[in-house]
């Protein structure tokens, strides 16, 4: 969590003892000094001084004494007013400061308010500072009524759309039932077109309310195996592969850790070869998948011999429900790319592309490092 | 030796006629199966106390197959006063439901439904899931 705070009041604090010492210490060795010398004078009083400059250097000595007691005692007591004023103007509003700053970071209680403390510099900034966290309290409020909104929508979305979607499907396919037999080859086409209708929306709902439940950043800090979640993946894709005459390659111990959640790594590994698989050219398509180390991230990279994407479309491939193919494609409802986009971007890596039309494509992201030292922990315990 | 059958009460909450009239063609195969349905979560808790409209003639369930998108009562109010009744907590509820969100699996459950399936796209396969319903509550379990 938070670094502790070495605060200003404490090495302050801890100043004093040292001024105290230094002021009795110096004061203290004056005085032997002094001492020394007078006792050194009365010794040598054999040697001809009067009695009256005798007592001279004495009061002389007891003056000099006092003063340094007192200018001792006055850097003492000018240290205490000075500390006491720092507390109070500067010290303690900083502290409020800090601790609102913390409620707001931690909490997201924008309610909370500084006590205004003056008219100087750090008044100043503590009446900002609580102009800016008033509207923020706006911004987060109408930011979260957004959201509820689209949450709202999102179930919406799936029920009320959902529904009465299946029946309709449900009994196109009831009504071929009920006239198996009866019905010619038109009517039995008719029905396929309404079924394959129902099934493609259904597709696009499901797609839509995946889509929108990805809001926000993912709060993951799992470590995970990149290659587990990729060969899951590929046991999902299996059938597509082998139907395809597919081939994908990759070297099981170059895949490393990273810090992400499982499912969506796994959905993210899922989507881009289903996309290298489904947009393949006349040969059998080849998905190869390398990794490289950059700073504190993994790049992975997946490139197929595929069709390719013109550069002119690559910018589009990642919005919503973007299709470069004909509508008889019935397998992809545009949402996989851009659903990847997000689960990348949430876990706060990138995703990029690099390609030519005919010559297949290579899909980049960035994931960054799952923290080694945290599994060699968990293997131990 | 030949089994004794008894009839098996069967009641559907759900407000989908649609759905409602699949489901019944898909389980009175059987004519073992009785099956009220009634629209919503309000006319449930009516057959349940046989009051109003079902003062006359409500045989109390064996099973009871409920829709979580009801109006008014929704489906996990009424899954909730079932199962927190002592005279009805003990007949078995099958959540059959569109949604198949995390939350409504999670409170579904955490009400202590007995199944939750989430119908399916095709009729095909959700006519396969009534009569898997109706193989396995009411020829492979035995039932309170």
């Amino acid at each position: 969590m938070h670094k502790p705070v070495i605060s200003i009041r404490d090495k302050l604090f801890s100043l004093i003892l040292p001024v105290v010492l230094f002021s009795v210490g110096v004061t203290l060795l004056l005085n032997i000094l002094f001492i020394q010398r007078a006792q050194r004078r009365i010794a040598d009083e054999r040697t001809g001084l009067t009695e009256e400059q005798i007592s001279i250097d004495l009061e002389i000595r007891h003056m000099t004494i006092s003063a340094i007691l007192i200018s001792g005692g006055g850097g003492i007591l000018l240290y205490v007013v000075l500390f006491l004023s720092l507390e109070k103007n500067i010290i303690k509003p900083i502290e409020n400061l800090l601790k609102s700053t913390r409620r707001i970071a931690d909490d997201k209680d924008f309610q909370t308010r500084v006590p205004p403390t003056g008219e100087n510099e750090i008044g100043q900034l503590i009446v900002t500072f609580n102009e800016m966290s008033g509207e923020l309290a706006r911004y987060y409020r109408d930011l979260e009524a957004s959201n509820q909104e689209l949450a709202r929508f999102a179930y919406v979305v799936s029920h009320d759309l959902q529904e009465p979607l299946r029946t309709v499907g449900c009994f196109v396919e009831r009504l071929a039932q009920h006239y198996e037999g009866k019905t010619d080859e038109k009517a039995e086409q008719y029905i396929h077109y309404a079924v394959e209708g129902v099934t493609r929306m259904q597709k696009i709902i499901q797609g839509l309310l995946d889509y929108s439940k990805l809001q926000g950043q993912a709060d993951t800090t799992m470590s995970v195996d990149s290659r587990e979640a990729l060969e899951e993946a590929l046991l999902n894709l299996q059938e597509k592969i082998s139907a395809a005459q597919g081939r994908i390659e990759y070297d099981p111990k170059a895949l490393p850790k990273v810090l992400f959640d499982y499912n969506q790594l796994m959905r993210v590994w899922q989507n881009l070869i289903a996309n290298a698989i489904r947009f393949r050219g006349d040969k059998p398509p080849v998905v190869k998948i390398e990794v490289q180390e950059k700073g504190d991230e993994f790049i992975f990279a997946v490139s197929d011999n595929g069709i390719g994407i013109e550069p002119h479309h690559q910018e589009r491939i990642f919005g919503l429900f973007q299709r470069l193919d004909g509508q008889d494609d019935s397998a992809g409802a545009g949402i996989g790319l851009a659903i990847s986009k997000r689960l990348i971007e949430r876990h706060g890596g990138e995703i990029w592309l690099q390609s030519q039309a005919g010559q297949g494509s290579t899909f980049y992201f960035s994931a960054y490092k799952g923290d080694i030292k945290d599994d060699r922990n968990q293997e131990k315990s | 030796m030949t089994e004794i059958r008894k009839k098996a009460n069967i009641l559907l909450v759900e407000d989908n006629p649609g759905d409602a009239l699949l489901t019944r063609e898909a389980l009175e195969e059987d004519p073992w199966i009785n099956i009220t349905t009634v629209e919503n979560g309000e006319k449930a808790m009516d057959y349940l106390l046989q009051q109003k409209e079902f003062r006359q003639s409500s045989p109390r369930p064996h099973l009871i197959i409920l829709d979580l998108n009801l109006p008014r009562k929704s489906g996990l109010e009424l899954l909730g006063e079932i199962k927190q009744d002592p005279r009805f907590q003990s007949i078995p509820v099958i959540v059959l439901t569109v949604s198949g969100s995390e939350q409504d699996i999670k409170q579904a459950y955490a009400q202590h439904a007995n199944c939750f399936i989430v119908k399916p796209v095709r009729l095909s396969a959700f006519t396969e899931i009534i009569q898997g319903i109706r193989k396995f509550w009411l020829d492979t379990v035995i039932l309170p």
